[in-house]
């Protein structure tokens, strides 16, 4: 034994652990890797503070907005921007930046529930598909066809319809429509990771199936579920605001994006303003999530180095 | 000595594919009492993994299957399969309590046995910790002890895979297998994929440490240097069926089969300087369509007429020597293989 530990590598030994006394930040996890790629990518990161702020806004919006988002002031209705108000009016004389403001903490939440949800049975079913094989898959994978079958949208939309409006029944509406979606990256990711003889070697020391499948296939398939999360997270607010938009889901005067821009579009012509910002914070809400989605795919997918 | 750890007996073993049934083991036995090494030769293909997927019950499901035959481990039979779920199910719980616990296997490749997201040291601690009731901290303690063991200094215990060589993460995957103090520990062609200076090494590691814990190994190679320096015992795999079996004495000195004369043959050798290396010509039998007499027929140097007529069986040719090859039956009225080979190159 001893002539396999020689002198010299224990002082290399004794270096590294004196180096690492010093700073643990000199180790490198998978995950640190992966932050430093993607604090390499200037959009990513854009992408990542604008969505920060989009957070803190939503969090401390009572303290942002200059108005109640539903207050209302008949004499100062469909005003262009001004100092008083910087977004202007819309025609009940409400401050949109103020709307605009609160909407954040209405479409955020709602896109984040809802993948979160499609997410977790949709993921759990394709996981469990991907694992077991054969015959669970083929039943688990074309349950999920039929759903699939009918496209997200409409699916969305039929649910939304039969329910009524309300958040809860919109945050089923797209979770249900896009769970099969979801089901379908998280099988494919588990399926990509399950042939590896870590897998094989996680068998060989007796490791129960829910181990395998929880510590050694899903922590090696996070990369393509983790960016498909963040996109589909844009995907989901852009549904909640088509969605309000055609009246199906969040009612007024709770401040909903898309509902705003339905209620603006009588007025294109005389008061654009109304339905240009709560267009500009969708727009740009999504994008942050998709550049952000961007980089991170980058960063996790050693491949594309 | 005579205890056996593990015991094989009259092993088959097929993979029933879309294209047809691949009898992949057909009728192997052998046994490995504690402490010993058998080593397990063959070429590609000719079921030696097959065998070590039979033993650790990992077969890839549902192609391959067990068509009859036991494998034992400490006398209790782990092929046993129930078409009872409940029992099935629990069959499966004692087959993965023994995993990692009584019998444990290293991988060929160590650059992929590990799990890249996960601290080595967790790897380790994690056989520990799914296979005893030790906390976290004694499961730690012990897998720094055995990362110690293997040459490896304990501070790297939070290193990632990526983090070493090909030669460390071997040695890690070594201190895996060992960290239950497993019974028998089968490792399949642990050397290839490591380059010549640390071949030596990862074998004296394994040695050092399959003396020190009494562990049965059972070395799957095709490297003979291999053999000759780990193993005891020393079986010859060919397209599933065992042709030569013996001592490595046996084998070494006096290999009676003409398959494994012929891997002698293709060896270079030290004392004398050959220009071309002899080769066995052709391919090994299908394994879909195996012929209903000797399996190495078709390339044998010493095939007589007798060849084709029947399956010789294995016969002990001197005691612990068996040996399966026509020649080799008892009064079989065929001529000696080297007499055989002398005709046949008489008759050219």
């Amino acid at each position: 034994m001893a002539k396999l530990y020689t002198p010299a590598m224990a002082a290399v030994a004794k270096k590294r652990a004196r180096s690492k006394r010093k700073a643990t930040s000199g180790q490198s996890t998978p995950s640190r890797e992966a932050w430093k790629r993607l604090k390499r990518n200037r959009l990513a990161i854009a992408g990542m503070v604008i969505l920060a702020a989009l957070i803190l806004v939503a969090v401390f919006a009572d303290f942002l907005a200059p108005r109640g988002y539903d207050v209302q002031n008949l004499s100062e209705r469909n005003l262009p921007p001004s100092l008083k108000h910087l977004m202007g009016t819309d025609n009940y004389g409400r401050d949109i930046l103020s709307r605009v403001i609160y909407g954040t903490r209405v479409s955020l939440p709602i896109g984040f529930i809802c993948v979160i949800i499609a997410f977790a049975i949709g993921g759990t079913l394709g996981a469990i598909a991907a694992f077991k094989g054969g015959r669970t898959d083929n039943i688990i994978m074309r349950i999920m066809d039929i759903f699939q079958s009918i496209p997200p949208m409409l699916m969305a939309i039929a649910i939304a319809a039969s329910l009524g409006n309300g958040a809860l029944n919109l945050v089923l509406a797209i979770s249900i429509s896009t769970m099969p979606a979801r089901s379908r990256i998280v099988r494919a990711a588990i399926l990509t990771v399950k042939r590896n003889d870590y897998i094989e070697s996680a068998r060989a020391i007796g490791a129960s199936s829910r181990r395998q499948l929880l510590k050694y296939m899903l922590p090696n398939a996070i990369g393509p579920i983790l960016t498909s999360f963040t996109f589909s997270v844009a995907t989901a607010i852009l549904t909640v605001s088509s969605l309000s938009y055609i009246g199906l889901g969040i009612t007024a005067p709770t401040p909903e994006w898309g509902s705003m821009l339905s209620a603006g579009k009588e007025l294109l012509r005389q008061a654009p303003h109304v339905l240009l910002f709560p267009g500009l914070m969708i727009m740009v809400t999504v994008l942050a999530l998709n550049l952000f989605g961007d980089g991170l795919r980058d960063a996790l997918d050693p491949r594309l180095k | 000595m005579s205890e056996k750890v593990l015991e094989v007996k009259n092993l088959i073993v097929h993979y029933e594919t879309q294209d047809g049934v691949a009898e992949a083991v057909n009728d192997v036995s052998f046994s490995i009492s504690a402490g010993e090494t058998l080593g397990l030769v063959g070429e590609t293909g000719a079921g030696k993994t097959t065998i070590a997927l039979t033993i650790m019950g990992l077969l890839p499901k549902p192609a391959g299957c067990v068509i009859s035959g036991e494998v034992l481990i400490d006398g209790r039979n782990i092929t046993e399969t129930s078409r009872n779920r409940a029992k099935q199910r629990k069959n499966d719980r004692m087959m993965r309590r023994l995993r990692g616990n009584d019998v444990s296997m290293i991988f060929q490749d160590p650059m992929s046995a590990l799990n890249p997201v996960m601290r080595v040291g967790d790897q380790i601690s994690e056989v520990i910790r799914l296979h005893s009731s030790a906390s976290r901290a004694v499961a730690t303690q012990k897998a720094m002890e055995m990362m110690e063991l293997v040459g490896i200094p304990g501070v790297r215990f939070k290193d990632y895979p990526h983090e070493f060589s090909g030669g460390m993460k071997q040695r890690i995957v070594i201190a895996m297998a060992l960290a239950c103090n497993p019974r028998v520990l089968i490792a399949d062609e642990p050397t290839t994929a490591l380059d010549v200076t640390i071949q030596a090494q990862v074998l004296e590691l394994m040695n050092d440490l399959k003396r020190q814990f009494n562990t049965s190994l059972l070395m799957i190679t095709h490297d003979l240097g291999v053999v000759a320096e780990m193993c005891d015992k020393c079986a010859v795999i060919y397209a599933g069926q065992m042709v030569e079996h013996g001592t490595v004495e046996h084998i070494f000195n006096n290999a009676q089969h003409p398959y494994t004369q012929a891997l002698f043959s293709a060896l270079p050798s030290l004392d004398k300087d050959v220009d071309r290396l002899k080769s066995i010509s052709g391919l090994m039998s299908d394994p879909m369509d195996l012929p209903p007499y000797c399996t190495f027929y078709e390339r044998c140097d010493a095939r007589c007429h007798r060849c084709m007529e029947l399956d010789p069986p294995l016969t002990e040719s001197e005691p612990g020597h068996f040996v399966k090859c026509v020649h080799f039956m008892k009064d079989n009225g065929a001529p000696s293989p080297k007499e055989g080979a002398a005709a046949a190159e008489a008759s050219l």
